[in-house]
């Protein structure tokens, strides 16, 4: 299977709320990259303020491998933690 | 792993209000976040037909400059204008103007100029992260930003 890249979608609503989906990231990863963006947005004179944080299944069952995140391919988003 | 945040925006230009207060035009205009405010306000004026001012005027036909150098008109439809002002307590971002006539007009307006701002925000930052970025406009009036991380 063909590795894909680490992505972020950003969703922008009127209000200026934001949804941040974060995929094809491994370990932890994905909350780094997470504080980086918001730390480069905090520059800008935004402040993220996290109201939901929705982790995708193989963070609570990874891979044997401890590898991909190929599961995460039509996960649904759950309820909020 | 990966996740999904769901999160409100602020925005706050604590780091513009010593510009504002010295009234350093160039280092105002020439700031990161000023840049990106020029451009919000820009496409915003595009949308609309409108035009970047630096003032707006009042109920009494009064013209106000704006301590940031931005303000909005659009023939018609927000015709004395609307100011973006920096607060110089708390540095945060005002509208001021007056609305009367226009309403709702008047409130679209700042919405949008706040949303455009959060999304060229979120693709400079993605940039420095040294991402792919691209943007789709929805028909619900929702942006989606898509940064592609390599290496």
């Amino acid at each position: 299977m063909a590795k894909h890249p680490p992505t972020l979608t950003i969703t922008v609503d009127a209000s200026g709320a934001v949804s941040t989906d974060f995929t094809h990231f491994l370990g932890q990863e994905c909350l780094a990259a997470g504080q980086q963006l918001h730390a480069l947005l905090a520059e800008y004179g935004l402040t993220i303020d996290v109201t939901a944080f929705t982790p995708k299944p193989e963070l609570l069952f990874p891979p044997p491998s401890g590898g991909t995140v190929a599961q995460e391919e039509g996960m649904q988003e759950g309820d909020h933690a | 792993m990966s996740h999904i945040e769901e999160a409100t925006t602020s925005l706050t230009f604590q780091a513009l209000v010593p510009l504002v207060q010295q009234g350093d035009a160039e280092a105002l205009a020439t700031h990161p976040c000023m840049v990106l405010l020029r451009q919000a306000v820009t496409l915003v004026a595009h949308r609309h037909g409108g035009s970047v001012t630096a003032a707006y005027t009042t109920y009494y036909g009064e013209s106000r400059q704006t301590n940031t150098g931005l303000a909005l008109q659009v023939p018609g439809k927000l015709p004395r204008g609307i100011g973006l002002l920096i607060d110089t307590q708390t540095g945060a971002l005002t509208f001021q103007g007056d609305p009367w006539g226009h309403w709702d007009f008047f409130a679209e307006v700042q919405q949008q100029i706040v949303q455009t701002y959060v999304v060229l925000a979120h693709a400079a930052a993605l940039r420095r992260m040294h991402a792919q970025v691209s943007t789709q406009t929805l028909d619900d009036h929702r942006v989606v930003i898509t940064g592609v991380l390599h290496g």
